[in-house]
């Protein structure tokens, strides 16, 4: 316990003495350098890039809109994936966006600090721009997302809009309900994900109601 | 409180369970690989590794002194940022340029490829309209593969310093191209095609057009985002196709895609401690530096969904947090989910983001903060495991000289040499963050973000911390396109990559240099639980020792902690 480090050492095992010599020291080559790069670009950019999207490919022509879930034309899809701008009074809205909904520019959104005073105020501003005065509204409705293209709501944000759209739609609020029930969508094998509505469905399937 | 359900908690531990289950084996297949043992897939990967020594014209069995490795990595290193830093200047007339994307201004172009080779990905820019097709494929994702291959070899060199007796580290060269082919092109290629399978598009097509219900068209920004997404994860870049990164809905489409990106992100930081036990030949090694890693990790996961699971600034407005405090977060995750992905994100040094982090309640930014601090609870690939192993040498030298025993590791010395390069690698660290942060107020920069609250200090803080961990993830929003932010980070993130790397290559190679110690009756027992404890302990009082004062600056500043 007490012993000096060095006297529990084994004789001769270590010291300055006992270390190898440094090995000796051959300059970089140039051909290995620019040989690798050039293998790097070959393989993990071309190679690698062509074989996944080549699977893509494969799958199917409309994978890469995500699942396309209005049939039409082929330029005729809405993506359940991206959340679009719907202001239409007889829908359900989705969040705000801070990048205004653009899918093509996703940088550099300021959301507030979490302790910001300008939190409150805007949260309250956005609970008017919903029309909910008294209601307590879920935070997810009121607030924006990371993405700014935020498609799902929780169910608890969808309900709260019924009076809206059935004011809007001369729906009964029971079908309404029943709507929004039919397009909840469970955590998978109850574990994965949460309770949550996709809106761009739900609105699909309320146009086809609106519709006939 | 349902953001902590059963089921969510069912979900976390089967990830961690299923992440250390798949760790397991192959760490142990690369230290096969990195040991040069024979492998089930040699005859598919050794033709193809041979063709490329004769293209590099280098005899894959010399081994080489930690000098003339570290002069290789540097100079290759140095190639391939300059490569894309010119492609970068250059994008806009050069063809792969569907958008028209312009060039990009110089300082620009070299923060973004210093960001991209060490492994840091932070992005003073918007990927859909900064970044051509052409720069995206050979550019920014081929820096993704060398810089998470560099990683790789450091750490395997830095463990043969343990291993060998000849004062050689092994070819920089072998072990690159082995990484490449032997482990990160398999498994990217796997993973690439499970993100495709789940949803994530991949094609050449730069844009696609979307029709609103109810009226209204827009054009979406798409792209080869499966392939490009393995390779961010599972090389812990964290560099995001898009802009919204993780949380946008094409890059990270599911809870299952989510749930992938996680496995990935931990695999390799989780897989080397089993790489060193197997490589040093003393499985129960691994243990205590695995246990490190997941008490911390856990922990962290822990208290970040408790910090998040509500915001008590928000009293006086009429919203209910129930499902946490979503604010910043996507709807398709549960909070778990979400917070699971950003804290192994973070903590592994990927950097990608699936929340606004700067919208993250204080004790939040505070938990991911602090990982950035410590680096190595994981860490990134590689070079997050040479950190912790750094933190075990100081652990072992400061703790015998308390005991009085010998501080040695398995077997080898740790001496005065060893020391010195892993107390700078610490120091470096505080230094590369608090200088900039320092200059920055003092040239009177210290007001871009948001005024002179607590919170812009945070995402000042926040940026350079990100920067100096080679993390990448930002708290936003900040003036940070100035020449100023882009020269002092890119500064920062070569420093700070390149410094650590040397000083592991150093100490490697100074251990080779020993010839083993058998274990005597004064040899600490690095395999105990009592060892362990006190590792957790050095690393969190070290770094607390370092950063509390900014840290009480920062985050603890703005309340509701």
């Amino acid at each position: 316990m007490s012993a000096a480090p060095t006297s529990l050492a084994p004789a001769g095992g270590e010291g300055p003495t006992g270390l190898v010599p440094e090995p000796p020291f051959r300059p970089p080559s140039a051909r290995a350098v620019l040989g690798l790069l050039l293998t790097v670009l070959l393989l993990a950019s071309l190679g690698y890039t062509g074989a996944i999207g080549g699977f893509a490919h494969l799958l199917g022509p409309l994978a890469p809109a995500g699942t396309p879930v209005a049939p039409g034309s082929a330029s005729e899809i809405a993506s359940e994936l991206l959340g679009q701008n719907i202001s239409n009074a007889s829908l359900f809205w989705l969040r705000p966006s801070l990048t205004d909904w653009s899918a093509l520019s996703t940088s550099g959104s300021s959301a507030y600090g979490p302790t910001d005073p300008a939190l409150l105020n805007a949260t309250r501003e956005a609970i008017a721009h919903y029309g909910l005065g008294n209601a307590t509204v879920p935070i997810d409705l009121v607030s924006p997302s990371e993405s700014g293209l935020d498609p799902d709501l929780t169910p608890g944000a969808v309900l709260v809009q019924i009076p809206r759209v059935a004011a809007a739609t001369h729906l009964s609020d029971g079908v309404l309900v029943g709507l929004v029930d039919a397009h909840t969508q469970a955590p998978a094998l109850g574990l994965f994900g949460p309770t949550y509505v996709n809106v761009i469905v739900l609105d699909l399937a309320l146009l086809t109601v609106l519709g006939s | 409180m349902p953001v902590f359900s059963t089921p969510s908690l069912i979900e976390v531990g089967l990830l961690i369970a299923i992440g250390l289950l798949l760790a397991a084996p192959v760490g142990r297949y690369m230290a096969r690989v990195y040991l040069g043992r024979p492998t089930a897939f040699d005859g598919l990967f050794s033709p193809l590794e041979r063709a490329i020594y004769r293209l590099l014209g280098v005899d894959p069995r010399r081994a080489m002194g930690w000098k003339e490795y570290a002069a290789n990595l540097l100079l290759f290193n140095a190639a391939a940022m300059a490569f894309v830093f010119v492609l970068l200047l250059l994008q806009g007339p050069l063809p792969g340029n569907g958008l028209r994307v312009p060039g990009m201004s110089w300082d620009l172009a070299f923060h973004t490829s210093a960001s991209f080779v060490t492994n840091t990905d932070f992005q003073h820019y918007a990927p859909e309209s900064q970044v051509s097709l052409l720069s995206s494929l050979l550019g920014l994702q081929m820096l993704m593969f060398v810089s998470a291959a560099t990683g790789l070899s450091v750490v395997a060199a830095f463990i043969r310093g343990f291993v060998r007796r000849d004062g050689r580290i092994g070819n920089f060269w072998v072990d690159v191209t082995a990484s490449l082919v032997r482990v990160l092109l398999p498994l990217s290629l796997v993973a690439g095609g499970l993100f495709v399978l789940l949803g994530v598009p991949d094609t050449l097509s730069q844009t696609v057009l979307l029709h609103a219900p109810g009226g209204g068209s827009s054009l979406a920004a798409t792209g080869p985002v499966g392939s490009w997404n393995a390779i961010e994860f599972l090389g812990t870049n964290g560099g995001g196709y898009f802009g919204a990164n993780a949380g946008h809905p094409l890059q990270n489409p599911s809870a299952a895609t989510n749930d992938l990106a996680i496995l990935l992100m931990l695999l390799i930081p989780f897989a080397t401690p089993f790489m060193f036990g197997a490589m040093v030949r003393r499985p129960t090694e691994s243990w205590p530096l695995l246990t490190t890693v997941l008490v911390i990790f856990l922990v962290a996961v822990a208290l970040f969904i408790f910090f998040e699971s509500g915001n008590g600034f928000l009293t006086g407005v009429p919203v209910s947090q129930g499902n946490g405090y979503l604010y910043g977060a996507e709807v398709r995750f549960t909070l778990p989910e979400s917070g699971l992905f950003q804290v192994a994100s973070v903590y592994a040094n990927v950097g990608a983001t699936s929340m606004s982090l700067g919208s993250l309640t204080p004790g939040a930014q505070l938990v991911l903060v602090w990982g950035m601090l410590l680096q190595a609870t994981p860490g990134g690939d590689g070079t997050g495991f040479g950190m912790l192993l750094m933190n075990a040498l100081l652990e072992i030298f400061v703790g015998g000289l308390m005991v009085g025993r010998t501080p040695e590791y398995l077997g080898k010395k740790v001496g005065r040499g060893e020391i010195k390069w892993a107390a700078i690698t610490i120091l470096s660290h505080p230094f590369a963050i608090l200088v900039p942060l320092a200059v920055a107020y003092g040239i009177g920069l210290g007001t871009v973000a948001q005024g002179t609250t607590a919170h812009a200090f945070t995402t000042l803080l926040y940026e350079f911390t990100s920067e100096s961990a080679n993390n990448g993830s930002a708290m936003g929003p900040i003036a940070d396109t100035s020449p100023f932010f882009n020269l002092a980070g890119a500064g920062v993130m070569l420093f700070s990559r390149y410094l650590p790397i040397l000083a592991m290559l150093a100490i490697g190679g100074s251990l080779a240099r020993q010839t083993p110690l058998p274990p005597g009756p004064g040899t600490l027992k690095t395999d105990s639980g009592t060892f362990t404890v006190y590792l957790i302990g050095f690393i969190l009082v070290l770094s607390g020792l370092i950063f509390l004062p900014f840290l009480v600056l920062g985050p603890f500043g703005q309340g509701g902690l």
